[in-house]
This record gives C-alpha cells, sequence and structure tokens, in this order.
C-alpha cells in the first residue's frame, strides 16, 4: 500500500525528466518508418482487388493504429539497466527503500506521455484525410482498446525487465534485446497484420505471447475481432503477463544474490 | 599532376592505416563479430519473410518477381552494412568530439579535416551485412537463371559505387550538422530510418511515394537502379540522373564540411 501513495511524486518526478528532454522521444518515432514502408506495399497491392480482406483502407487503418499503440505498450530499457548494473550505479537505487522497478515503471509511463501527446496530431489528420472508416468508435470498443493497451503494456514491460535481469550474468544484453525486438515486432503485427500470415501460422500466433502488445490492441480498435475473441485473446495476453511477471521476479532475485558491484 | 598523385598515395596509405588500426581494435572483441553476423542472419530472415509474404497474395509486385525483388533486399543489406561498418562508427566520434572539443586536434593535423574525421574507425564486424547481401544477390540470380553479360555487371557496379558515395556524402552532411547543433541524440537513425524505403522496389511503392523516392530523396538509387542494371532493364536517363544525384551530394558534403569547420570555434577558444 505504501507504494501506492509513493507514484504521484514518483511520477511527478519523473514526468519532469521526460518534458525536459522531449527531443529524445522524437527519434524513437523514426521507428514507425518500417511498417509504414510495408503499409505503402500493402495499399500498392490492394488497389486493384482487396490482399486477403484487407482494402486499401483496411490497410491505412491497420498500420496508423499499428504506430499509435506501439508508441503506447512499447518499452525500452534494457540499455539503461544494463548501463546502470556495469557502472555499479544500480547500488543507488538499491539502497533505496522502494524496489528498483518502481523506477522504470515511473519512467517508462511518464514517458508514454509525451510521445503520445506528439503523435495524436498527425494521426488524427491521416485518419481524417484518409476516405472510408478505419476505427470503431463505439464505447464498448474503446473500453476494451484501452485494456488491451494496459495488458500489452504491462506485457511489453515486465519481459523487457525479466531481459534486462539477464545483465547481471552477460554484457551482451542488449544484442540479445534488440533480437527479441526484432522477433516481437514481426510475430507481433507491428510490420505486418497476422491475418496476412500462412493460415496455420496466423492461427498459432494468436497464441503466443507477442500477439499482446500491438496486434490485439490494433485489431480491436480496427473493429476486426469479436466480443469472444477479443475476450479470449485477452485472457491468453494476461496468462502470459502472470507467466512473465514471475520468470521476472525469479530472474531479479537471483540475479541481485549474484550482483556484485562497488558498495553493494 | 604528379603532386596530385602524391596526394592520392599518401590518403591511400592513411587510409590503409586506419583500416588496420580498426581491425586491430576490433579483433579485441571475436565474440562481436559473431554477434554481427547473427544480427544480420536474422534481419535477413525477416527481410526474406516479409517479401514472401507479399508474393504468397500476388505473383508479381510493381512488375518485379519474388527473386527479382531478393536482389534489391541483398542491395539494401549491402548498403546498410556500409552505412554499419563505417559511417555510423565515425559519426559517433565525430559528435563526441564536437562536445569535449576533441575536435581540435583532428583539426590542426596536416590532413583534409572531412577525409580524417569521417573514414578514421570502422567496425569490421558489420560487413556482416555486405556478406549476407552478397549471398542473397548470388542466390537470387542462380534461381533466376540469370547470367548478366560484361556491360551489365559494370553499369551494376558504376551504379553501386555511386550509390555508396551518395550515402557517403549524405552521412557526412549529417556530421557537418554536428558542428552546429551539438546535442543531437541518435541522428544517424534519421538516415536509417530513410534508408528503410530501400528495402524493396521503388515500383512496388504506389503513387506518391514513388516519385518522391526516385526523384525527390533518390533513396531509389541505393538498391532498385543498381539491381535493374543487373537485371538488364536499366532506364538510361535515370542512371544518369543517379550518377548525377550522387556527384552533386558528395561535392555539396565537401562544401558543408569546409563551411563547418571554418566557423567552428572549438570548447577550448
Amino acid at each position: 500500500m505504501r507504494v501506492i501513495s509513493i507514484y504521484p511524486a514518483l511520477l511527478r518526478a519523473y514526468w519532469e525528466r521526460a518534458a525536459a528532454y522531449r527531443a529524445v522521444f522524437v527519434v524513437s518515432l523514426l521507428n514507425a518508418i518500417f511498417p509504414l514502408v510495408m503499409m505503402s506495399i500493402w495499399i500498392g497491392m490492394a488497389q486493384d482487388e482487396p490482399v486477403a480482406g484487407f482494402t486499401a483502407t483496411d490497410f491505412a487503418g491497420y498500420y496508423l493504429a499499428a504506430v499509435l499503440v506501439r508508441r503506447v505498450t512499447g518499452v525500452g530499457i534494457v540499455q539503461d539497466v544494463e548501463r546502470l548494473v556495469r557502472s555499479g550505479e544500480l547500488s543507488v537505487y538499491l539502497i533505496r527503500p522502494l524496489h528498483v522497478i518502481h523506477h522504470f515503471f515511473a519512467r517508462v509511463l511518464t514517458g508514454r506521455v509525451v510521445v503520445i501527446s506528439m503523435l495524436l496530431a498527425p494521426i488524427a489528420i491521416a485518419v481524417l484525410a484518409i476516405p472510408g472508416r478505419q476505427f470503431d468508435l463505439q464505447p464498448a470498443t474503446l473500453a476494451l482498446f484501452g485494456l488491451a493497451c494496459a495488458v500489452g503494456l504491462l506485457f511489453e514491460f515486465l519481459a523487457q525487465f525479466l531481459l534486462a535481469g539477464l545483465s547481471f550474468w552477460i554484457i551482451q544484453t542488449s544484442g540479445v534485446a534488440a533480437a527479441y525486438q526484432f522477433v516481437k515486432a514481426f510475430l507481433g503485427g507491428y510490420i505486418v497484420p497476422l491475418a496476412l500470415f500462412p493460415a496455420p501460422l496466423s492461427s498459432a500466433l494468436m497464441w503466443l505471447p507477442f500477439q499482446s502488445s500491438v496486434a490485439l490492441p490494433v485489431e480491436i480498435l480496427t473493429g476486426r475481432l469479436s466480443a469472444e475473441q477479443s475476450a479470449l485473446r485477452l485472457i491468453v495476453s494476461a496468462a502470459w503477463v502472470a507467466l512473465i511477471a514471475l520468470g521476472a521476479r525469479a530472474v531479479w532475485r537471483a540475479g541481485l544474490r549474484d550482483y556484485g558491484a562497488v558498495g553493494a | 599532376m604528379r603532386k596530385a598523385l602524391q596526394t592520392a598515395a599518401r590518403y591511400a596509405a592513411l587510409l590503409r592505416l586506419f583500416a588496420q588500426n580498426s581491425l586491430l581494435a576490433n579483433l579485441e572483441y571475436r565474440v562481436n563479430f559473431a554477434g554481427a553476423l547473427l544480427m544480420s542472419l536474422l534481419d535477413a530472415l525477416w527481410a526474406v519473410g516479409g517479401a514472401l509474404l507479399f508474393y504468397s497474395h500476388r505473383a508479381t509486385i510493381g512488375g518485379w518477381s519474388f527473386h527479382e525483388t531478393l536482389i534489391v533486399v541483398g542491395l539494401f543489406f549491402v548498403a546498410s552494412g556500409f552505412l554499419d561498418a563505417i559511417m555510423q562508427p565515425n559519426l559517433r566520434d565525430v559528435i563526441e568530439a564536437v562536445r569535449t572539443g576533441a575536435m581540435d586536434y583532428t583539426l590542426i593535423r596536416p590532413v583534409d579535416a572531412m577525409f580524417h574525421a569521417t573514414l578514421r574507425r570502422y567496425r569490421f564486424e558489420k560487413l556482416s551485412g555486405l556478406l549476407v547481401g552478397a549471398t542473397l544477390i548470388g542466390y537470387a540470380l542462380f534461381q533466376l537463371r540469370l547470367w548478366p553479360g560484361l556491360g551489365q555487371w559494370a553499369a551494376f557496379i558504376a551504379l553501386g559505387v555511386a550509390a555508396l558515395a551518395l550515402l557517403y556524402a549524405l552521412m557526412a552532411l549529417l556530421i557537418a550538422l554536428c558542428f552546429r547543433v551539438v546535442d543531437i541524440a541518435n541522428i544517424e537513425e534519421l538516415v536509417f530510418g530513410v534508408l528503410e524505403v530501400a528495402r524493396f522496389p521503388a515500383q512496388a511503392f504506389p503513387e506518391p511515394v514513388r516519385g518522391v523516392i526516385s526523384l525527390v530523396i533518390p533513396i531509389a538509387f541505393v538498391s532498385t537502379v543498381p539491381a535493374e542494371a543487373l537485371l538488364g532493364r536499366l532506364t538510361p536517363a535515370l542512371a544518369l540522373y543517379g550518377l548525377v544525384c550522387a556527384g552533386v551530394t558528395v561535392l555539396l558534403s565537401a562544401r558543408a564540411w569546409r563551411a563547418a569547420v571554418s566557423s567552428y570555434t572549438s570548447a577550448s577558444s
């Protein structure tokens, strides 16, 4: 309970930091170029006839939502944790009464607000400029979308935290993290909508954890899922979140036991 | 004439020395070679996988068959390997040197500042991109049962070199920018981001994107145009335009460097 009472102050502190260094976040938007390249090619292909049920408008809607959702749920903390562990700065966080995970979570949450506020205007313009209806904006869908985003963010954060915990034993954790990002971007619906994979593969991908951070929220927002499908996939995602949380806890416990920096 | 030759020989010797130095430093971390190769292979797997996905829905895209597109993908890997291995480490060094004032040590040397600052350090392990790219191109040609003639190879190599020169000049322009705006975090991401467009043939994009990447920001010259040269369906006008673009950008970057250096007030003065 004490943790909750500390959060407002923690968030305020990290918010000021995020607002001060906002130029850094502009660079993170460049990450959206690859999916937009894919979008252009799909749109080119769909001009004559739909590709596997996707019209050009569908592609535009899907990728716009994917770029937005990626900024909502995407997390990149591995490099920072790695630096803290290698330089020994982590010790400073360890002697504080609050677990180090809360510092990172507060930072991730506040960074989100800065990026999303930058993205909303361009996406709104694009949505209005492209003819046709791309998003399902009923209150029930939006609520489900919000829930899916929250689960996706939790999954992303915990998965990154788990990976970052590997820095207690290996030096090239950021390399591992880069490989993970790659796999996740491709199999998680950021680069290609999952429905466009060959049939057996696309139904298998629904059961993997990668779908929770981008594919699920996007498919909900673009109105491609029935209520039952959304519920089932949300449950699958939540189960993965629980599993990853346990894994992250085990890794960090073992890691902190082995951690031998100056002053630890 | 003799003097020009002497200068060229001196710069070539310097270049060899820089490469040797970097290689020795790289060899200290041998595992990095395996790591970089692994990353390139993974990247290639996705690039080919992405292309396979497109082609599982259509037989040709923008007039390009799957194996023809693989040549473009291969050239993309060559270009990004070149940027990773040569331009990125130097860009990093210049940003750091301008910030700390260590740039002075480069400027007082009796060598051209642009040459020294942009070609000083290499990361040879990142050349894995070149290896992967060349393999893809070879595989595609084999599958196409295509044996390009001498003229086609010559055009391919000339345009490929021009493409690398274009990329070099773009990066050098960015590096020159670092003298004015010191705190540009990750500015090289801009070039890498734009380069993503070169992953696929320019004709696969719908207008107006296609026009932009073939004429305004000539990123199509990095992969699409050399691939067309190899396939023997190059339009001479477009090739000429690419060569001119590369030449103009190189000249522009040299001028930008002269301007940046002459207006540079070091951290100590």
